[in-house]
């Protein structure tokens, strides 16, 4: 008995939708009712460091990219039913394969890309049409090029995008111009890259609701304007005052006088900002009570919800209103 | 009129076995959640296409996810919690209930059920080489050798 046949076509794909486009790929094989089932799987995710094996070479020999390829393009273009996730990571010599693909995902309507893209053809851009969905929900991207790949961003309309994640220096380009309407926002810090982006993404996002940072210490530079520490008060901007956030989200925070700093300007400054939540990252802070202690003053003379998770518990909780 | 709290409804399988639920439970399932709407559920509602023993894994699951709801969104530690609970749950299945399962929660429109037990045979094909799938699902090979062996040629850079 074939087991499976009992369940409907697409109680099967719904089934193959929760492995990655590789696992699922292999099901192929299984009979003539598999061969071509896979393909109306709503997810595709695929990953090529898992298949091309880079420490056998797999990758350079004969036909294993191009079967890759030519799968990809089947996978994409035999079918026109809307896909809910794209999740692509790969490396390639040639992005024009990668922005086609992409561009067919978007032409099915997709509503979530996840990309991690190491192109080693520097001249390649991005598609325009990224930028121009009307189905994007969650946008995940990041790549080891430059802002060149994001000449098509000033002009974009994401109307339903609710959640961007992409490399910090990336946010730079995508914000100039255009005003996409962002109600989540996470950004990722890296000790050595610089947080010019933070000013002109907070002044651009005018509907941020939730902005998560993935860590507060950044390199210092002039142009943080004053999501920073760094730059002297008057020659800040106001990218905080004006930003509507209400939700404020602190990742891997170690305790530093310099984070303090910060978090306090956060406070001063998102006029708007309801709720912090500041979680510490494992094994720190060193300096617990200090911690507390502070965050907890902060706590008494600002009206936001300043909560405080370190070691497993939350060491600092929900405000007290009974004085209201 | 009654909180949906004390509201109380009688579903019966096909094999004629009867479980009372509260609204909230009830309406865990979409399907019946609309019957409740339409106020057809003054008697037993029947369920053609369930057995008792799925009905009541079904009722299982229905009533931990009412008890141990997370509170809302940002309640990553309920959801995990939850989380935990539906892995344990289906261990206790094998393949032919969790097809069962399957069958059923999309019938009475349950996607939380419908997406765990589709997950778990997912998990049970990872891994394996098409032959074991084969074994596993008695799935019956209708391909010729040729046929075969074109299609793993097509898809080579999964094979391999």
């Amino acid at each position: 008995m074939d087991r499976v046949s009992s369940l409907p076509d697409e109680l099967v794909c719904h089934v193959l939708s929760y492995l990655t486009t590789k696992e699922a790929a292999l099901t192929s094989v299984l009979s003539k009712r598999w061969r071509n089932m896979f393909l109306l799987s709503p997810n595709i995710d695929v990953d090529d460091s898992v298949f091309l094996h880079p420490e056998d070479g797999k990758r350079e020999r004969d036909g294993i990219l191009q079967s890759f390829r030519d799968f990809m393009d089947r996978v994409l273009l035999l079918n026109d039913s809307p896909i809910k996730k794209l999740s692509l990571k790969c490396r390639t010599d040639n992005g024009r394969h990668v922005g086609r693909w992409i561009c067919n995902a978007l032409d099915r309507d997709v509503i979530d890309l996840d990309l991690l893209i190491d192109v080693v053809d520097a001249y390649y851009c991005i598609p325009q049409k990224m930028f121009l969905s009307k189905t994007l929900v969650e946008l995940k991207f990041r790549c080891s090029c430059g802002f060149g790949w994001w000449p098509g961003a000033e002009f974009s309309s994401l109307p339903m995008l609710k959640s961007l994640i992409i490399n910090q220096g990336m946010v730079l380009s995508l914000c100039c111009e255009s005003v996409p309407v962002f109600n989540n926002l996470k950004a990722r810090s890296e000790t050595d890259r610089g947080w010019q982006a933070v000013p002109i993404l907070l002044k651009n996002c005018p509907h941020l609701e939730t902005l998560v940072l993935d860590g507060l210490l950044h390199f210092k530079t002039d142009k943080c304007g004053d999501a920073c520490d760094f730059v002297s008060r008057a020659d800040k901007g106001r990218s905080l005052a004006s930003c509507p956030v209400k939700k404020l989200k602190i990742q891997r925070f170690r305790g530093t006088i310099r984070e303090l700093v910060m978090i306090k300007n956060f406070l001063d400054s998102f006029s708007c900002l309801k709720e912090m939540n500041i979680y510490a990252e494992e094994d720190y802070p060193t300096n617990l009570d200090f911690n507390v202690k502070t965050l907890r003053l902060y706590n008494n003379c600002c009206t936001c919800d300043v909560q405080f998770k370190a070691r497993g518990r939350w060491l600092l909780h929900k405000k007290w209103t009974s004085a209201q | 009129m009654a909180s949906s709290s004390t509201n109380k409804f009688v579903l019966k399988s096909n094999d004629d076995v009867s479980f009372e639920v509260t609204e909230a439970v009830a309406r865990e399932f979409q399907v019946i959640a609309h019957i409740i709407d339409d106020d057809c559920a003054k008697k037993a509602i029947p369920l053609s296409n369930v057995t008792g023993e799925i009905l009541s894994k079904m009722i299982e699951y229905g009533k931990k996810h009412i008890e141990e709801a997370p509170v809302d969104e940002e309640d990553e530690e309920g959801k995990k919690k939850l989380q935990i609970w539906d892995e344990e749950f289906m261990k206790q299945f094998n393949m032919e209930i969790v097809f069962q399962l399957i069958l059923a929660s999309n019938y009475l429109n349950n996607k939380g059920l419908l997406d765990l037990t589709c997950c778990t045979v997912a998990d049970h094909i990872k891994d394996m080489t098409p032959d074991e799938v084969r074994t596993l699902f008695n799935v019956k090979n209708d391909y010729t050798t040729e046929e075969e062996e074109e299609i793993r040629k097509e898809n080579s850079w999964a094979f391999e």
